[in-house]
């Protein structure tokens, strides 16, 4: 079921879109139904079909195939570098966890074996100062 | 957009680094993606330049593309007019003596060559329209955008959007019909 379209609104859509097999899918068995029935539509839809013709003649070159690989290559070297920055982050990575854990040792053994030996050589200079 | 996405299987592909699908990406979308930026700056190269930083972007995205907002080949069109009209405005400031066209110094029999007057002669005509209604009719007539997507990609309603399509074309119909009416005094 297709609802009924007004010879106004057919005309609009044909200055928009062109041919009918260019205007929104919903829309085109009710336009040729009215393309049919109304001589007016249908000379609004040659016009249209006319201007379509006329702007087909622009043509654009397609790609390369040098163009293609060159995109693709452009992908590939997106993976490579990619890849290093994911493995030099793995190296930093690597880095900075032994200077964090390096830190860590110091902190947890450092007192045990640092403070005191700085502590008694405080001490052992009052001593000896005493 | 209620539709499925027909790219969202290549995406997903080419997301896990399966080279077949980039190069399926590339051989569906450069042609149109190259056209578009074509009859948008009328300059090959430049247009080639597009393309390639649309294909960057795209690349980055492929991971991260959320299926159900627009398709992707929606936004491939949204971003290669902006990388245009980027183009477009700092080509602007620069003076041209003539528009940037490339030049192909092989013979052409007289059918070619008549046909590629008659391209470039639209080509010409739609480059004359207003920047907004040249779009509209690039992305609804050349890209064959549905009137969704393009009204997407224009950041109009699709009402608006028939409005800038009615009007671009009847000026190229008036242009064309001067032209004839020139060429048969």
């Amino acid at each position: 079921m297709t609802e009924p379209m007004s010879p106004e609104r057919f005309a609009a859509l044909a200055q928009a879109y062109g041919g009918i097999d260019r205007w929104p899918a919903e829309l085109r068995t009710a336009g040729w139904h009215l393309a049919a029935a109304d001589p007016a539509c249908a000379q609004a839809l040659a016009q249209a079909e006319a201007l379509d013709f006329k702007l087909a003649a622009w043509t654009v070159a397609p790609p390369t195939p040098a163009l293609r690989q060159r995109m693709v290559a452009r992908r590939r070297r997106g993976w490579i570098v990619r890849a290093r920055l994911w493995w030099s982050a793995i190296g930093v990575g690597t880095v900075l966890a032994g200077a964090v854990a390096g830190l860590g040792a110091a902190v947890v053994i450092g007192p045990e074996r640092v403070a005191p030996r700085l502590d008694a050589s405080v001490f052992e200079s009052a001593g000896e100062e005493g | 957009m209620s539709e499925a996405d027909p790219d969202a299987a290549l995406l997903a592909r080419m997301a896990q680094g399966e080279d077949g699908a980039v190069r399926q990406l590339v051989g569906a979308k450069l042609p149109r993606l190259l056209a578009l930026a074509s009859r948008l700056l009328h300059d090959r190269h430049e247009a080639e330049d597009v393309a390639q930083e649309v294909f960057v972007r795209a690349w980055r995205q492929a991971g991260r593309w959320r299926p159900g907002q627009a398709r992707f080949d929606t936004w491939l069109h949204l971003v290669t007019l902006n990388l245009c009209r980027d183009r477009m405005r700092r080509r602007r400031g620069v003076v041209v003596a003539e528009p940037p066209e490339q030049a192909d110094t092989a013979p052409l029999a007289d059918a070619a060559l008549a046909a590629q007057a008659q391209s470039r002669a639209v080509a010409d005509a739609v480059a004359a329209l207003p920047e907004r209604q040249r779009e509209a009719i690039v992305l609804v007539h050349y890209q064959e955008l549905s009137n969704i997507e393009a009204a997407a990609v224009l950041g109009v309603s699709v009402e608006a959007l028939e409005s800038l399509l009615s009007r671009g074309r009847r000026a190229l119909r008036q242009r064309f019909a001067q032209e004839e009416g020139a060429d048969h005094d």
